[in-house]
């Protein structure tokens, strides 16, 4: 084929896709985020910015990742919550690797709800979220414990990027590794339609569980990040991260309704939501605004998204 | 199971936990302080019923009753308003977040789940901006006499969780409103098709719910002399979870706040045995999640996928 027609359409392509738009916001917002703090610039800056954006960008993975399968996640929150308890709690590598343990079973645990018992993900997420709270302060009432010192180095470390970034991308690449794949290209038919993917022969119930596994993996790895950050575990840090999760995902073009969106996209979303938060901290405004924000602006995105066909809820 | 199972099955549920309830603790022995948070909870769920009925959620319920109770105690005290436009403008706030949710899932088309998150979000902010996340304290006599006040030995929030019964029975039961609200859940766009007002219905159902968690919002306050930002938080998960428990379906279309009010108490009475049981609130969480999770496996189960 000519090169050239090639190149223009991939062109033409990529500005038709949502993708490209949600990219375009996120440079846009993290253009403004520069202009107003040129501090940025400095390596040491930018790696506690990745520091301090990878909880939204795992825990917008997490929520992607139920939202595909036609589901919804209220526990990331209290998911993420729980694994800083537990990875400062212990103060130990052995125990961030049991608090990782931890958010897989959790996700389990709220697919087997879902998918063996049949109870609304809405229901199951939101009863769990309670549980999984609970458990957080049980571990820690007060915020405090210890992060080891070799997951502190981690999260300082840079080789080029910060390593945060690079645990983005690697996720990305092997999501797109996966998504390719027979079992992640089922996950996606699962999410368009059950009954479609049941008459189709795929093992929807096997498939549900996966998805939740690795969605809790991903809320665990946030959490990992943000103990990491904040160089300590508290039982109720994670709550906002639930409701921005939401929003990262939708802004960043998954579908509630399933079957629909990608982790690229989520990624975008996840920077939107992380940085204009932190813009708005540093232009001043109160903390408290973030809540109306991201309500808004969640709002504002699924208005967008049905008036472009994406999230129209069926009838 | 049919709803009129599932409502049975409820009652008994109730009672048989009162009964070990009571054996094993030695409390609940007495009636009316049972009803009388029953009565709160109740009041939330019956707002919550209507909107599940038809096919949607309320997540924002939680802020409402806060805002609600926090908001009164502004206009009465700070503002020196009187009690009845205290609380006249206070219905008129919850009113305003009632259409704005149902504006936003009947107009915009956006999911009610995401929607009253979205307004939840918002409230929760508005109030943090506003109040500083300070308590409000004040008091009301006509409210304390509605939320705490006995006539005899009857809770007057029983007596106003009973008129808030009725006029919901006698709604959905009776009027053309409550035949769309089941109608809209059952299948939307026959629904309209059909000739229901989709639009106000939908209005209607948030309305509701934005003012009854209003309404409970002031009898807690009244109940307790103050308001404060996670005053309303149990009524998030829990009005959710009576309505399921007494057999509606979260998808809308079939159930009865028969069944609700049956919800209301069994889960009052959960709330009120785990706390007698001096668990800290940890543990407390643990159980009750754990329980409720359990409740809604063996009553919401939907085979329509």
């Amino acid at each position: 084929m000519n090169r050239g027609i090639a190149i223009s359409r991939i062109v033409r392509m990529s500005w038709r896709s949502p993708v490209t738009w949600i990219w375009a916001v996120a440079v846009i917002i993290l253009g403004i985020y520069l202009a107003v703090d040129p501090g940025l610039l400095n390596l040491q800056q930018l790696q506690n910015f990745a520091l301090e954006l990878s909880p939204y960008v795992f825990t917008a993975f997490a929520q992607a990742l139920v939202m595909l399968t036609a589901g919804i996640d209220l526990s990331i929150g209290a998911t993420v919550s729980l694994v800083t308890t537990i990875v400062a709690k212990t103060g130990t590598v052995e125990g961030a690797a049991l608090a990782l343990a931890a958010g897989v079973l959790i996700g389990l645990a709220n697919g087997i709800f879902v998918s063996v018992g049949k109870v609304p993900a809405i229901i199951v997420t939101l009863a769990s979220s309670f549980i999984i709270s609970g458990a957080a302060l049980l571990i820690l009432p007060t915020p405090g414990g210890t992060v080891a010192a070799p997951l502190v180095n981690f999260g300082g470390a840079t080789l080029g990027l910060p390593v945060a970034i690079w645990t983005w991308v690697l996720s990305l690449a092997i999501w797109g590794w996966f998504k390719r794949s027979p079992t992640g290209r089922s996950l996606y038919a699962v999410g368009d339609s059950v009954a479609g993917a049941r008459a189709a022969g795929l093992r929807v119930t096997e498939l549900r569980l996966i998805a939740y596994a690795i969605s809790g993996l991903f809320a665990a790895l946030a959490g990992l990040f943000l103990a990491i950050q904040t160089s300590g575990g508290d039982p109720t840090v994670g709550t906002p991260y639930t409701l921005s999760s939401i929003a990262a995902a939708v802004v960043g073009g998954v579908s509630f309704f399933g079957g629909r969106g990608t982790l690229r996209g989520t990624l975008g979303g996840a920077l939107i939501i992380g940085a204009l938060t932190s813009v708005l901290f540093f232009l001043g405004v109160s903390q408290f605004a973030q809540y109306v924000v991201e309500g808004a602006v969640l709002i504002a995105a699924l208005v967008i998204a049905n008036v472009r066909g994406f999230g129209r809820a069926p009838a | 199971m049919s709803t009129g199972a599932r409502v049975v099955g409820v009652y008994i549920a109730t009672a048989l936990l009162w009964i070990v309830a009571a054996l094993t603790l030695g409390h609940f022995t007495d009636v009316w302080p049972a009803l009388q948070s029953a009565a709160f909870l109740g009041v939330v769920a019956a707002g919550q019923t209507v909107v599940i009925l038809a096919a949607g959620i309320d997540l924002s319920v939680s802020m409402v009753v806060s805002v609600s109770a926090v908001s009164v105690s502004l206009f009465i005290g700070s503002a020196h308003l009187g009690t009845a436009p205290g609380i006249l403008a206070t219905l008129g706030l919850c009113l305003l977040v009632g259409v704005a949710n149902g504006a936003g899932v009947h107009f915009l088309r956006v999911s009610p789940m995401v929607m009253t998150l979205g307004t939840l979000s918002i409230l929760e902010g508005a109030f943090l901006l506003y109040t500083n996340g300070q308590v409000a304290t004040g008091h009301s006599s006509l409210l304390h006499e509605l939320g705490g006040g006995t006539i005899g030995n009857i809770p007057v929030a029983v007596l106003v969780w009973l008129a808030v019964s009725v006029v919901t029975l006698a709604v959905l039961r009776l009027t053309r409103f409550g035949r769309g609200i089941y109608a809209i859940g059952s299948n939307a766009a026959a629904a309209r098709l059909s000739g229901v007002r989709t639009g106000w219905v939908t209005m209607g159902a948030y309305v509701y719910s934005a003012l009854l968690a209003g309404v409970a919002g002031l009898l807690l306050f009244g109940y307790a002399g103050q308001g404060y930002m996670d005053l309303g938080d149990p009524y998030q998960l829990n009005s959710i979870a009576a309505v399921v428990v007494g057999g509606t379906s979260i998808l809308g279309g079939r159930g009865s706040y028969l069944g609700t009010i049956g919800g209301s108490i069994l889960l009052s009475l959960l709330g009120a045995a785990l706390t007698s049981m001096n668990f800290g609130a940890g543990l407390r969480d643990i159980v009750a999640g754990s329980i409720i999770l359990a409740l809604v496996t063996l009553y919401a189960r939907e085979t329509r996928d």
